[in-house]
């Protein structure tokens, strides 16, 4: 082994973190583009890479040859530099070759591509902890190595997720954004070797025509205009703006124009049909309609329509700036004074606005996510019932089935009928291809068509001409015999709507997922089963810990809006803490099993505190107590990676690998499992009230357990 | 160097190891592999017969299908649709309504319908039969194709075991369509291929009552029980749903060809019928395939039957595409109407000349239509009022 630079190791386990982070957010980013932004997607995208880590880790285990590690070691420094870029390319372009043009791709297709693709940067990602924790030079013990790599890593998240959310997301594309990290890598692996450049020509030769090649495709070649196209095929692609909220795609054929928002359909010119039902079926049931408050998609031409009822003042909020700029630039969109735009989360400046509506119209996607779902809660509709004036009226659409409700659907319309009947008196449901939901105090006539023409509108759509075929009262009829009366309201912490919704996406894919779930859930609790009380323990961690994260930022995002800045706070917050916790244990000169339970004795009292915090102060907690919160979970959690490296110690790579495993399969299952199954099932309380039973059962076997200790 | 590196291998795994990295990698890839399958196959859309899918008991809703053969050692085809599935003993067709059952093919969608509507006739959408008149439509669950951007997904890919539906055999649809003043009823919303048996007991009961039945259907039905069926069916409409082998295979997980057959039979057998072209962006958007299937109209049918265009909209599975430009409708329906079909219509856009009938000799609008509604009709015993041309359809 070459002379290595003392705090070259360190640098490139930080740089390691800091390209990790960057890599995991973004290309989950460029998945969600061609999949969907659901919660199960995400979930099983994060679970994926936390598990395909973990294996990498695992893997490094074997590794013994200190020559073979370090040649490893900066080999994969190198190749980590490239493979996220490699991902994006591979992402576009195999898009259209995997998959049938316009296709939602199911979820089984999704965990192979995803695997496929993700194994090569996780595998090697992973491993490189491990390996890191045997080259990295010694001024401790070989036993420290591990919680010192593991420190490293953190500051490296640490800054990775910062740089990403303050500065990276706000100002560069997806591509654009790797090639920071890749920077950061190439760096990394020419200090790694900075001893050895006399010697090694054809190394430093190869790391500089790296960093040449690197430069000289982002400044000549359009990379992300032409891989773009790759997503979007036989369609011409007018603009595209990348946000921290995704990415809106503007693509022109013939005279229509068509917005697409990470990959989906938002709408295409002519708009008219979905914005006169949405308009229509709602303001021409009162006498008049002065205010009206405008939640998203104001640019798909639904302004116009509310125009018609000459209403003087429209407040319009969107909270993804770029959708704005989008739609002033290619729909020609001069807003008329009586029109104020707000950039901001709907629900937060609804809960700030001290403005009374006649109409609040809801133009969101379906609850089809915990992030979407906050729109259609109980607690919500209260908030919103405090701006409506007396006889206001709040109205929203979501998909429906024209000619038969099934089982999910019949759920999931119920959820939501019996959420607004506990707020409002009156509750209307028109059916259709969308199904409009109209609920005020007053009374609602489902007769359309009388109200528009007593009120003289004129519609293209929603009149007596269409409506005969649509709004029927046998069509009425049979929407309303499908309500279910014992479906639960839908809630912020116990989100109904979002897991009936998930039901009926699930629904269309008719995969068999019983099986592969069944052989998982074996996977996992043989692994369980098999591995250590200390490696049990830090698998409960990570569960823990990612389930928690879920937790805190969706209880974030319902009490504060979905702030971009804000939720990147609170992950940095855990990260800090990961670092806190991490460091704090490392300097311990004596770990023992005790150690260990006071680190799970204080996560099971800080569930208990977290429980209690949300339960009686939720409406006044501000952003620092997210913050505290965040780091607290991340300080516990950081703090036992170091000890349990100590206590099961017996060489750095096998323990390294061994432990890291356990944290990231832990990790992997929570955040599968706490998202798809546990918060829609039980809501957000019983799922703290299961890990609190599970962290019991983890002291328990420590309890047990005999001399655990250096 | 370090000193254990000197003595061993420079890479090592114990058998036990290996063993359980063995074990574990199977347990994690199984899952994997159990998914793969769709992702790799060739035609990822087409159904598969399901074996040992058959329910344990036959439900009261059951019945022997009319067109199969039966084969050696108990199997069994099934020749209503060129699907012709095979099925061994307790095996469920693609279109999950048809079983196997001691190697007797078994329908299990007789008088179980899951949606029962009351709709005008315009929205089927036939223009040319009886308008302004309501019709009775009826569907159970089940389809020969699986398109993906299917309305009603939620009973043409299902099994009708899963769903909720009504108690209504022939009789029952006959009564509910006199109380509801129906002129005449629709097999339609899935595929009512699928449930044939149905379907071709419910026209005959209805044809003695004097009441019309319709067909809303993908056309794609062999020509035994076309035949049949034409003999109590009184209209149709026929999506076209590309006019490409390929395409069809993609989008639909079907074939163009027996479609085209479809249509020939139906004119053989002097069925009234229109139909449907939906134009999807980035397939069927091309005007040049709009012409070929103009051209084979023309040749094969005429000009009198009409065609619909009508506009695409992402849903289902085909989420990621953008909605059909109204402009390139209007071209398509232009471009045929130069081509010299007489009666072509746009439909689910803006109220347009599009949606009107105009007559093909003296070109007077001799419809007019707003929304389902006619507002005017010029047409008097079969022919236009102005100029005495007789109009293609069947009018009241």
């Amino acid at each position: 082994m070459g002379a290595v630079n003392r705090f070259s190791i360190p640098f490139a386990i930080t740089v390691l973190g800091i390209s990790h982070v960057i890599t995991q957010i973004t290309i989950i980013r460029e998945f969600i583009n061609v999949f969907a932004g659901n919660e199960i997607v995400l979930g099983v995208l994060f679970s994926l890479w936390l598990l395909l880590t973990g294996f990498g880790a695992w893997l490094g285990r074997f590794i013994r040859s200190s020559v073979v590690q370090m040649a490893l070691f900066r080999a994969s420094l190198f190749l980590v530099a490239f493979l996220p870029i490699a991902h994006i390319f591979f992402i576009r372009f195999l898009r259209d070759y995997l998959f049938i043009r316009g296709e939602l791709p199911g979820i089984g297709p999704l965990i192979i591509w995803a695997t496929v693709l993700l194994l090569p940067y996780c595998i090697i990602t992973g491993g490189l902890l491990t390996l890191a924790c045997s080259v990295l030079p010694s001024y401790g013990t070989k036993r420290t190595s591990i919680g010192r790599v593991y420190f490293f890593d953190n500051i490296g998240d640490i800054l990775g997720g910062v740089l990403f959310t303050f500065i990276l997301v706000h100002y560069f594309n997806n591509l654009t954004i790797l090639y920071f990290p890749a920077f950061l890598c190439l760096f990394g692996f020419l200090l790694v070797d900075s001893r050895e450049y006399g010697k090694q020509f054809f190394k430093s030769l190869l790391g500089i025509l790296g960093v040449i090649s690197v430069v000289g495709v982002i400044i000549f070649v359009p990379l992300e205009e032409i891989t773009l196209k790759w997503l979007y095929p036989g369609q011409k692609i007018v603009d595209h703006l990348e946000s921290p909220y995704g990415r809106v795609v503007v693509t022109s054929d013939h005279d229509q124009t068509s917005f697409f928002e990470n990959g989906e359909h938002l709408f295409s010119t002519p708009n008219i049909f979905a914005n006169e039902e949405l308009v229509h079926y709602a303001l021409p049931q009162l006498p008049e309609v002065q205010s009206v408050l405008l939640v998203s998609g104001g640019i798909s031409g639904i302004i116009d329509e509310i125009s018609k009822y000459k209403v003087g003042h429209i407040d319009y909020v969107e909270i993804d700036p770029s959708i704005i700029t989008a739609g002033t630039r290619h729909l020609n969109i001069h807003f008329p004074p009586a029109v104020h735009v707000h950039l901001e989360d709907g629900r937060k400046y609804i809960q700030n606005t001290s403005r009374k509506y006649d109409v609040v119209i809801l133009n969101l996607p379906d609850p089809s996510s915990l992030q979407l779902n906050r729109f259609y809660t109980l607690e919500f509709f209260k908030t919103v019932k405090y701006v409506l004036s007396p006889g206001g009226i709040v109205c929203f659409g979501v998909k429906g089935a024209e000619n038969y409700i099934s089982d999910d659907q019949a759920r999931f319309l119920s959820t939501l009928n019996n959420t607004l009947k506990s707020i409002f008196h009156h509750v209307l449901i028109i059916p259709g291809e969308r199904n409009i939901f109209i609920a005020s105090d007053n009374p609602l006539s489902s007769d359309i068509a009388s109200l528009i023409a007593s009120r003289n509108i004129e519609t293209t759509y929603v009149n007596e001409n269409y409506l005969a075929g649509r709004v029927t009262a046998e069509r009425l009829s049979f929407v309303k015999g499908s309500l279910i009366d014992d479906t639960p309201a839908n809630h912020d912490f116990r989100p109904a709507a979002y897991f009936y919704s998930m039901r009926i996406w699930l629904g269309m894919f008719q995969e068999h997922f019983k099986i592969p779930l069944i052989v998982a859930s074996l996977f996992f609790v043989m692994y369980f089963a098999g591995t250590g009380i200390v490696n049990k323990t830090l698998f409960s961690t990570g569960f823990t810990a990612s389930s928690m994260e879920v937790i805190i930022l969706l209880s974030y995002q319902i009490i504060h809006g979905s702030i971009y800045t804000g939720i990147g706070l609170i992950i940095a917050a855990f990260m800090f803490g990961l670092a806190i916790g991490s460091f704090s244990t490392n300097q311990l000169t004596f770990v023992n099993k005790n150690t260990l339970l006071t680190i799970e004795l204080a996560i099971i009292i800080y569930l208990l505190i977290f429980m209690l915090i949300i339960y009686v102060g939720k409406s006044i907690l501000g952003t620092v107590i997210f913050a505290i919160m965040a780091t607290s979970m991340g300080a516990l959690t950081g703090a036992e990676f170091p000890v349990a490296g100590r206590l099961v110690f017996s060489s750095p790579w096998k323990t390294a690998g061994s432990l890291y495993a356990a944290d990231l399969l832990g990790g992997s299952l929570g955040a599968f499992v706490v998202s798809l199954f546990l918060i829609p099932a039980v809501g957000i309380y019983n799922t703290c009230v299961l890990l609190i039973v599970f962290k019991m059962l983890i002291v328990s076997g420590l309890l047990v357990k005999k001399n655990i200790q250096e | 160097m370090d000193e254990i590196s000197k003595i061993e291998p420079l890479f090592y795994i114990s058998r036990r190891d290996l063993i359980k990295s063995g074990i574990g990698g199977a347990l994690l890839l199984s899952p994997v592999s159990a998914l793969a399958k769709p992702l790799f196959s060739a035609n990822k859309n087409v159904k598969q017969v399901t074996e040992n899918d058959a329910p344990e008991k036959l439900w009261k809703w059951s019945k022997e299908v009319y067109f199969k053969e039966e084969l050696k050692n108990n199997y069994v085809k099934c020749l209503t649709c060129p699907n012709e599935c095979v099925l061994a003993p307790d095996a469920r067709s693609r279109c999950r309504s048809h079983v196997n059952k001691g190697g007797k093919l078994y329908t299990l969608v007789y008088g179980n319908p899951c949606a029962v509507h009351i709709d005008p006739i315009e929205k089927k959408p036939l223009y040319h039969f009886f308008p302004s008149s309501r019709i009775l439509s009826i569907a159970t669950t089940g389809c020969s194709f699986n398109c993906l951007n299917c309305q009603n997904w939620e009973i043409s890919q299902e099994r009708p075991e899963n769903v909720r539906f009504y108690d209504m055999f022939p009789d029952s649809v006959l009564e509910r369509a006199a109380k509801a003043d129906c002129k005449s009823i629709a097999y339609t919303y899935s595929e009512a291929t699928t449930f044939y048996e149905y379907m071709v007991d419910t026209s005959r009961l209805a044809r003695e009552k004097g009441i019309k039945n319709v067909w809303v259907t993908n056309g794609y039905m062999n020509e035994p029980p076309l035949m049949e069926l034409c003999k109590s069916l009184d209209a149709a409409n026929v999506d076209i749903k590309s006019f490409s082998e390929d395409i069809y295979s993609r989008l639909n997980a079907g074939r163009l060809k027996p479609v085209l057959r479809t249509l020939n039979v139906l004119k053989e057998k002097n069925v009234w019928f229109e139909m449907t072209a939906l134009i999807v962006p980035t397939y069927t958007d091309n005007m040049e395939m709009v012409k070929r299937m103009c051209n084979w109209i023309l040749e094969t049918l005429g000009p009198d039957y009409p065609l619909h265009f009508s506009r695409f909209h992402p849903q289902y599975k085909l989420t990621h595409l953008p909605s059909t430009p109204v402009t390139f409708l209007e071209s398509a329906r232009k471009t045929a109407m130069e081509m010299g079909i007489h009666y072509v219509y746009v439909g689910n856009i803006p109220p347009a000349e599009s949606n009107h009938t105009y007559c093909p000799s003296c070109n007077r609008k001799i419809i007019d239509r707003a929304g389902y509604r006619i507002t005017e009709i010029n047409i008097k015993n079969g022919k236009c009022s102005f100029c005495r041309e007789p109009i293609a359809g069947v009018w009241n």
